[in-house]
């Protein structure tokens, strides 16, 4: 692959990349850091990507593998910290601090609470659009544990949703 | 689209088995005027869908950056190649060693030479051990020796204390120094004081 078909190719898959990326760290630096990564592994690659079938479904299983693989590393910080003893705040419920006005930023809050498998197939097919069967490719699943937490993900969010709409309205 | 077909469509939805063109049908009403009462607790999650799905990575330095990473790599790997040939010439070479040093035991193996080695080996063996045992004693005694230079390491702390007498001395010294500027300010005080009455 030459420069000028990895730039039209590869390169627009970055804003793709970033959303998936920032969805499951939650820091828009480190979020980039792995897009930048990944890029450039995908270009030390570029002569093996002719022979796959969608390169963009490759760039986003990389970029799963960096990020789970970055959450590893902080989970096991964070055992650490609670094994020293130091208390973590727990998130809040959405519910709580509801209002009418910021509705959408409770809906992020919501998505940020839910399990990373569920946030991450929420968000490629919901976001993103991907069928079903690209999403259990990028996410190394089957197709029925991603048709799984899908439902979970999105009940979850309706039942947050309905639960705020009622307590607005007490 | 009725309220009842949306209904169905979203249980449907909930359940995960909504195609890709029914889902686009649900984006389509959620983020349209004509919501019926039931279906608004869900507008924001459609209208997070829709804001999510337009955030972009932005970052005018991004390009650059990624070009800056991918030609820092390419540099990197340049650099390894010699490295490859390095370290197979000395994989060689230690091959190579390894064979011919091997090549005495060969001759070894045969009965009359070992008998011959064997006289030659003990004479070099205890002229060796010789050699090694008269070093070691020499160490030993040098050593030995050694030991006076942790005396003179007590000493130098000991000398290190006086410094630091030297050291308060002259800040002493500085002490009375600044008494000396004072008493030599009194004067000029005095003066001042003349001054200030004079104006009166």
């Amino acid at each position: 692959m030459k420069l000028e078909a990895f730039k039209k190719q590869v390169l627009p898959c970055k804003d793709k990349l970033f959303r998936f990326a920032l969805k499951l760290l939650k820091s828009e630096a480190e979020a980039e850091d792995v897009v930048q990564d990944t890029l450039v592994k995908l270009w030390t690659k570029r002569k093996e990507l002719q022979r796959i079938k969608s390169i963009e479904a490759f760039a986003m299983t990389m970029t799963r593998n960096q990020c789970l693989d970055i959450l590893k590393a902080k989970r096991r910080n964070t055992v650490e910290w609670e094994k020293a003893g130091v208390e973590f705040q727990e998130e809040q419920t959405p519910y709580k601090q509801t209002h009418i006005h910021e509705t959408v930023s409770q809906v992020h809050r919501l998505i940020d609470g839910l399990p990373e498998l569920q946030k991450a197939v929420i968000h490629l097919r919901d976001v993103e659009g991907y069928e079903m069967s690209e999403i259990a490719g990028i996410m190394k699943m089957n197709n029925n544990a991603v048709r799984v937490n899908l439902s979970r993900a999105r009940q979850k969010i309706k039942d947050a949703l309905l639960k705020a709409e009622r307590y607005e309205y007490k | 689209m009725n309220t009842n077909d949306i209904n169905k469509l979203l249980a449907k939805y909930y359940e995960g088995s909504t195609s890709s063109a029914e889902e686009q049908k649900l984006k389509e009403y959620f983020n349209s005027n004509e919501l019926a009462d039931e279906h608004k607790h869900l507008k924001p999650w459609f209208a997070y869908l829709k804001e999510e799905s337009r955030q972009t990575l932005h970052d005018e330095n991004f390009e650059t950056k990624l070009w800056d990473k991918i030609e820092e790599k390419e540099n990197r790997r340049r650099k390894i190649v010699p490295l490859y040939w390095i370290s197979a010439a000395a994989a060689t070479i230690l091959l190579l060693l390894a064979i011919f040093m091997e090549q005495p035991s060969w001759e070894e193996t045969t009965p009359m030479a070992k008998h011959e080695m064997n006289k030659e080996q003990q004479l070099a063996y205890a002229a060796t051990k010789n050699t090694l045992m008269f070093v070691s004693g020499k160490l030993n005694q040098g050593l030995g020796k050694l030991e006076y230079l942790d005396e003179g390491e007590k000493a130098y702390e000991q000398l290190k204390k006086l410094d630091n007498l030297a050291n308060t001395a002259e800040n002493l010294q500085a002490v009375r120094s600044v008494q000396a500027g004072m008493q030599k300010m009194q004067p000029a005080e005095k003066m001042s004081y003349m001054k200030k009455y004079s104006m009166y």
